[in-house]
């Protein structure tokens, strides 16, 4: 594996050659937005469309998450072009994500306060109309409950589920709006095949998959 | 009972194995036949099928549930009535043939009947834009339906269409034939002429014809077998998109049924270009009235040996065609989309790069054609490229097949060089009242009649061939409104712009239908349009703003400020 040099925002960092860019960013402390990225994982989707960049050279922003670097790159994470599309996405995701952070199990840890935060842009997001669905809760799990209202679709949890613990619980049922997350027949997560293993709500990056035990 | 039931459809799920074999790829033809048999999909034949191609149960539902012809829900009727909702339809006058199937029936749609014989859906795009109002009953296709006539069809299906005076398969209206309609005779000539060649000089004669891809996006054919060509494996794959869902788009199901020949001409000698010794031809589900006459023109040509092993005598070069149905999923006609549905999967589109010619179907170098490149690639091989790019202009060669809906006097296909303005066009089919005109479909433009001096080609406004006419009285916002309903239903749904954007564009065409959207958050949404067109994962989703976009843009004055009809 090659050692290469590239540089980020004017600074200059290391990496491996053809690893993917989001990581590299981020082991050097530089913030990109993002969701459904997992390091673990060797193709990512690139579908919650936040971890927009600019690299020299390129006519058009592209995803950090599934760009590899190479020797010499140039990178900019906060173009006037980038931070809009980042926006946008952020605010067609909040116009269907209920907020309600005070009373929500993962505030403070939530991925999207930390873009909001990022991108200097409030939570309560009033540009486009709110579509948020108003689908019931389930509680019926013993260690988490699953609010699809606050599910990103990232894919996060389905990945782990699958890939990583061989399970495969988790499924995307259904195309576009109606997408959703899901076990088998819609069954309520308690009566789902599980094996405890609480992976996908570690994973989950918003307040839809939380543990009951808050201590956990 | 229960358990000789179980039995029964495992013995079936076995039979089915043997018959498409035991990999992933088979899922879905597999699930096509359980739900041909059983009405739907239900949770034992999803269990039963997962456990026999050993994955979980949860996949098969992800994909069952994808696709707008599979049912997981409820038996369907024996008779599923599917009524085209897709613009050229709607204007023909669909709500009330709607309205009389609803009373015939005694169902509303989305309904079965209490008998058990009919279902009532909506459905997209059927491509009989020309002839419209449509409906697909089963594999059978009816057009120009009108209320009068849906009596008839409802006491036809009653008898199993024992004795109807509805043909089988519609015939195609070909208004203006052209070079390439003209020549059903070259088949065998171009493939003949193409495996004289080497592979190097054959792609040579389809560089020189400067041919770019039939499908819309244009990319130049000889690259991407070139490509794809050079690429390093033992296993590569030709696959022709005939997945022909584009709103108004009607040319490829003339090309199927009528060219036949010329279309597995070219994606022979595409496999013989690139070194493929498997071809799939990936048709949609509405023309399902095709797939038995498509399977017999395959085993004909096998058995004439322009398939199979040694075709034409060439030593060592061998090619087979295998037809693979759609289920109702207009994304399937992105390329990659595709791809994912050709092994079983969600038809998710994927990341691009890697690109099918390096990383296609299973993993290998894959080309995907339309099936209009394909006939036009077999008769550049037997005419020669210069034949071919004496028509058009130097950056969009060749003649186009022009599939012609709406308000016109003679809709239909019309064969035209790229580069004629869309005045000339509207002159040829009668339409040159038009206040409008969609070129491209769903996911192209709308070009106001300031504008038709413009030239329909792939350097000013491409087309994959759908063009549809709206007259002096149509109401554009009805237009906007109806293809955004279109993208709503149609989105994979996997990426945020696509998915919830669409949504947004749709509501917001909704506000003003009601009268009550201000021109700043009319201006926020085509912002959001166009910044949908740069973040979304494909080219759906990055396409699907442009009608709103382009409708908005030139009828602001036509659309804003409505009063609100009371309902």
């Amino acid at each position: 594996m090659k050692t290469i040099t590239l540089t980020i925002d004017e600074k200059t960092v290391e990496a491996t050659e053809g690893e993917m860019l989001l990581w590299v960013a981020l082991d050097n402390d530089i913030y990109i937005p993002n969701l459904c990225a997992l390091k673990a994982r060797p193709l990512p989707d690139a579908n919650c469309r936040l971890c927009w960049v600019d690299i020299e050279g390129r006519s058009a922003p592209v995803t950090a998450c599934n760009e590899p670097v190479y020797n010499g790159m140039v990178v900019k994470t906060g173009t006037e072009r980038v931070v809009r599309l980042q926006q946008t996405a952020l605010e067609l995701i909040l116009s269907t994500h209920p907020v309600d952070c005070g009373r929500c199990g993962k505030n403070k840890r939530c991925e999207l306060q930390k873009i909001a935060r990022h991108l200097r842009t409030k939570l309560k997001q009033k540009r486009l109309r709110d579509i948020s669905k108003r689908l019931p809760i389930d509680s019926s799990h013993s260690l988490f409950s699953y609010d699809p209202n606050k599910c990103v679709l990232c894919g996060r949890c389905i990945w782990v589920c699958k890939e990583e613990q061989k399970v495969g619980t988790l499924h995307f049922a259904y195309r576009g709006f109606a997408m959703v997350v899901t076990a088998f027949g819609g069954a309520p997560l308690g009566e789902a095949d599980c094996t405890m293993c609480g992976r996908c709500v570690e994973v989950c990056p918003v307040g839809s998959l939380i543990f009951k035990n808050a201590e956990k | 009972m229960q358990i000789i039931e179980r039995e029964k459809l495992n013995q079936e799920i076995e039979d089915l194995k043997s018959q498409y074999g035991s990999s992933r790829a088979a899922l879905i033809e597999i699930l096509q036949n359980l739900q041909a048999k059983y009405g739907f999909l239900s949770g034992l034949v999803m269990q039963e099928t997962a456990h026999a191609l050993d994955i979980h149960p949860a996949e098969v539902e992800g994909v069952a549930s994808f696709y707008s012809f599979f049912r997981t829900e409820e038996k369907q009727g024996k008779y599923v009535i599917r009524l085209c909702q897709t613009i050229s339809c709607d204007m023909a006058g669909k709500d009330r043939v709607a309205q009389q199937l609803e009373n015939e029936l005694g169902i509303e749609f989305g309904e079965t009947t209490k008998d058990g014989m009919f279902t009532l859906e909506y459905t997209n795009c059927l491509g009989m834009c020309d002839q419209g109002p449509a409906l697909m009953i089963n594999d059978r296709l009816f057009a120009k339906v009108t209320p009068e006539k849906v009596p008839q069809i409802i006491a036809d299906c009653k008898r199993d269409f024992v004795k109807t005076d509805f043909p089988q398969i519609v015939p195609s209206v070909v208004q203006k034939k052209g070079p390439i309609t003209e020549n059903e005779a070259a088949v065998g000539e171009g493939l003949k002429a193409a495996l004289a060649k080497s592979r190097v000089d054959l792609i040579a004669v389809i560089r020189e014809s400067n041919m770019r891809g039939r499908g819309g996006a244009g990319f130049p054919t000889a690259v991407k077998w070139q490509l794809a060509g050079a690429a390093k494996s033992d296993e590569k794959y030709v696959v022709c998109n005939a997945d022909e869902g584009e709103p108004g788009t009607f040319k490829d199901r003339y090309l199927l049924y009528e060219q036949t020949g010329l279309l597995v001409d070219g994606m022979t000698i595409a496999a013989y270009a690139i070194g493929a010794r498997k071809g799939y031809i990936y048709l949609r589900g509405e023309y399902l009235y095709l797939k038995q006459y498509l399977e017999d023109f395959l085993k004909k040509r096998n058995n004439e040996g322009l398939l199979g092993s040694n075709i034409l005598g060439k030593d060592g070069f061998s090619f087979d065609i295998e037809l693979r149905m759609g289920i109702g999923a207009y994304v399937c006609g992105e390329e990659t989309g595709l791809i994912e549905s050709l092994e079983g999967k969600r038809g998710e589109p994927r990341n691009r790069p890697p690109f099918p010619v390096d990383t296609g179907f299973g993993g290998k170098p894959t080309i995907v054609n339309n099936v209009e490149t394909f006939v036009a690639a077999a008769l550049i091989c037997a005419k020669g490229a210069n034949w071919f790019n004496q028509n058009g202009t130097q950056n969009s060669s060749g003649t186009k097949l022009f599939s012609v809906s709406g308000d016109c006097e003679k809709p239909g296909i019309y064969e035209m060089p790229f580069g004629i303005s869309i005045a000339q066009l509207l002159k040829e089919v009668g339409g040159e009242d038009a206040k409008a005109v969609q070129v491209g479909g769903a996911s192209g433009w709308c070009i106001p009649r300031k504008d038709f001096e413009r030239k329909i080609a792939f350097e000013d406004v491409s087309t994959g061939g759908s063009i549809m006419v709206f007259g002096p009285d149509r109401d554009m916002l009805q237009v906007a409104k109806n293809f955004m309903e279109f993208f709503v239903e149609e989105s994979c749904g996997q990426c945020t712009p696509c998915r919830e954007g669409n949504v947004q564009l749709l509501e917001g065409l909704e506000m003003l239908e009601e009268g009550c959207c201000s021109m700043s958050y009319l201006n926020e949404l085509l912002k959001l349009g166009e910044t949908m067109q740069i973040a979304s994962k494909c080219g759906l989703g990055q396409a699907s703003p442009n009608a709103f976009i382009t409708i908005i843009e030139n009828f602001k004055d036509e659309i804003l400020g409505r009063v609100p009809t009371t309902v």
